[in-house]
């Protein structure tokens, strides 16, 4: 079937861990613009707009509001996914397979410096029995990591490696904000902060925002002379009670991705894509989604990692933009992912570019440990 | 286009939220901690469908979408699935102070339940800590009817 719908802009912001510099509604309407300038269209072209953004995160109820004169919504229909922005842009294709729209302008933004990382994430929890007892991302990320490693016998040092080839990879990306070379000693050494996942493990937190323009198959080929094709797209939730889950199994990422495989006719994701750009908030989340993602048997995401298979000039390569190692702009991760898997088949990545990409997937995430798990194949 | 970070510091606005709520624990959540506060007992919730045994209770099954009626007694003895050592320090909501650090915490698959819970380890070394280590409730000498009545897990000898 052909595909019927199309990003034809794309925008992302620099991501740094603290735009004090600009207010929020800077930062959106300067990416907006971009994104609009890149398609080529106007804000009367917009049809509908989708954004995403968490209330905590920005300190205010309903806090898309504060966005309505930036994304251009007035007098225009928007709606808000709360929760992270690969998610946006699932609503965002609806709205056009809906015929509700032609063209669709998803934005999400987030400010991880505005707020408390420990008490936002402290608060998705059950506030009657799980929050009293200390439960945040990162402490729960712990419990996810230690299960999965101990299952597969991944050990520490392999994770440290994620955090080496994600870091040097991210010095190709201008728009990262963590990019070095470093040391699997260095990963070693640096403070322990939930056994077993230490400092480096985990993804800074980052301010930025980025923005896609959405259109029908007619508006695409009519407005753009590069629309990337949304090819399949899958998403899945798993239980919200971590004790429900199977925490090393991930059976929502596995759904997700056999849904967005099953659409763009991918039987083989390992020789059929060629770059992924996948959400890892903690470096031992890259191994575990690899393996769920199908790049590899279960439990040989490190040994496909240190073989260089998912390093850039590899078989497959997996974030090279550094993905959330290098820069985490908490909600807006997901539709990171996808614009940097949209200029990937442009070929218009830079030094990051996969030689000869045509088709890439993009990974998001949302709630705790991967409850929630969206999937994307986009091509030319 | 991004603008260069500029040196001047522009106005920020600090804000401190006190934000008060009052959340409804539901039947089964108050069934959970009178039974923990008079009894001591552990007690979850039997899925009509599937048989399995959810703890903490809650209304609803949702892999079967089914209501839950029967409630069972699980633990107090169980088995972690999963665990950490927290070593960082944040604010413990229910004494206001800076929780001690490092302790152990974890998921605890208690004896009779299919799903697991979250706790506190009284073990916090990662060394010591197994998956398949074998623990127990220890509970409050004066209970207060929530999930604090659990000190903690401690490890035993079988």
């Amino acid at each position: 079937m052909n595909p019927q719908v199309a990003v034809i802009g794309a925008s992302q912001t620099k991501f740094e861990s603290d735009k004090g510099y600009e207010a929020i509604i800077e930062t959106v309407f300067n990416v907006v613009l971009e994104a609009m300038a890149d398609a080529g269209v106007k804000r009367d072209d917009l049809d509908s707009i989708v954004t995403s953004s968490v209330d905590l995160w920005d300190g205010r109820t309903a806090s898309n509001q504060m966005l309505t004169d930036v994304v251009g919504a007035i007098m225009k229909p928007e709606s808000r996914v709360a929760g992270d922005g690969l998610g946006a842009a699932f609503q965002g294709i609806m709205t056009i397979l809906a015929g509700v729209s032609e063209i669709t302008l998803v934005v999400s933004q987030c400010r991880g410096s505005m707020g408390a990382y420990y008490e936002i994430s402290n608060w998705v929890f059950d506030p009657i029995y799980q929050q009293t007892l200390g439960l945040d991302y990162l402490s729960a990320g712990a419990l996810q990591a230690n299960h999965y490693m101990k299952q597969f016998g991944i050990s520490q040092k392999d994770c440290a490696r994620v955090v080496i080839k994600n870091l040097r990879d991210a010095q190709n990306n201008p728009y990262a904000q963590v990019a070095r070379e470093a040391t699997v000693d260095e990963v070693m050494d640096s403070p322990m902060l939930a056994y077993p996942i230490k400092e480096m493990d985990v993804a800074p937190i980052s301010d930025g925002a980025c923005a896609v323009v959405l259109a029908s198959r007619e508006k695409a080929k009519a407005l753009s002379k590069k629309p990337i094709w949304i090819l399949g797209a899958g998403s899945c939730l798993d239980s919200h009670y971590l004790g429900d889950r199977d925490l090393a199994g991930g059976d929502a990422l596995i759904r997700a991705s056999k849904k967005a495989y099953g659409m763009a006719g991918i039987s083989d994701p390992l020789e059929e894509l060629d770059v992924a750009e996948v959400s890892a908030a903690f470096s031992y989340q890259e191994l575990l989604w690899t393996e769920l993602l199908g790049f590899c048997g279960r439990g040989e995401g490190a040994k496909i990692l240190q073989k260089g298979m998912t390093s850039l000039g590899g078989t497959l390569p997996v974030n090279p933009s550094g993905g959330m190692i290098a820069g985490n702009p908490v909600t807006v991760a997901g539709l990171t992912r996808l614009v940097e898997a949209v200029l990937q088949v442009r070929g218009e990545a830079g030094a990051r570019q996969v030689r000869g990409a045509r088709k890439a997937l993009a990974h998001g995430t949302t709630g705790c440990c991967g409850q929630g798990q969206y999937v994307m194949i986009v091509g030319n | 286009m991004r603008r260069e970070v500029q040196q001047e510091e522009l106005l920020r606005v600090p804000v401190h939220m006190k934000l008060h709520y009052r959340f409804p624990a539901g039947a089964h959540y108050e069934r959970f901690f009178k039974e923990m506060k008079e009894t001591g007992r552990i007690m979850g919730v039997r899925c009509p469908e599937c048989r399995r045994v959810l703890v903490p209770p809650r209304p609803v099954c949702g892999e079967c979408f089914a209501r839950t009626e029967e409630w069972v007694q699980v633990g107090p003895k169980g088995t972690v699935v999963a665990y950490t050592s927290i070593c960082f320090s944040f604010i413990d909501l229910t004494t206001g102070k800076p929780r001690p650090i490092p302790y152990g915490a974890g998921l605890i698959q208690l004896d009779g339940a299919y799903s697991a819970i979250n706790h506190i380890l009284e073990e916090g070394d990662p060394g010591k800590l197994y998956i398949g280590m074998r623990v127990e409730a220890v509970l409050k000498e004066k209970r207060e009817g929530n999930i604090g009545d659990i000190l903690y897990f401690k490890g035993i000898e079988e």
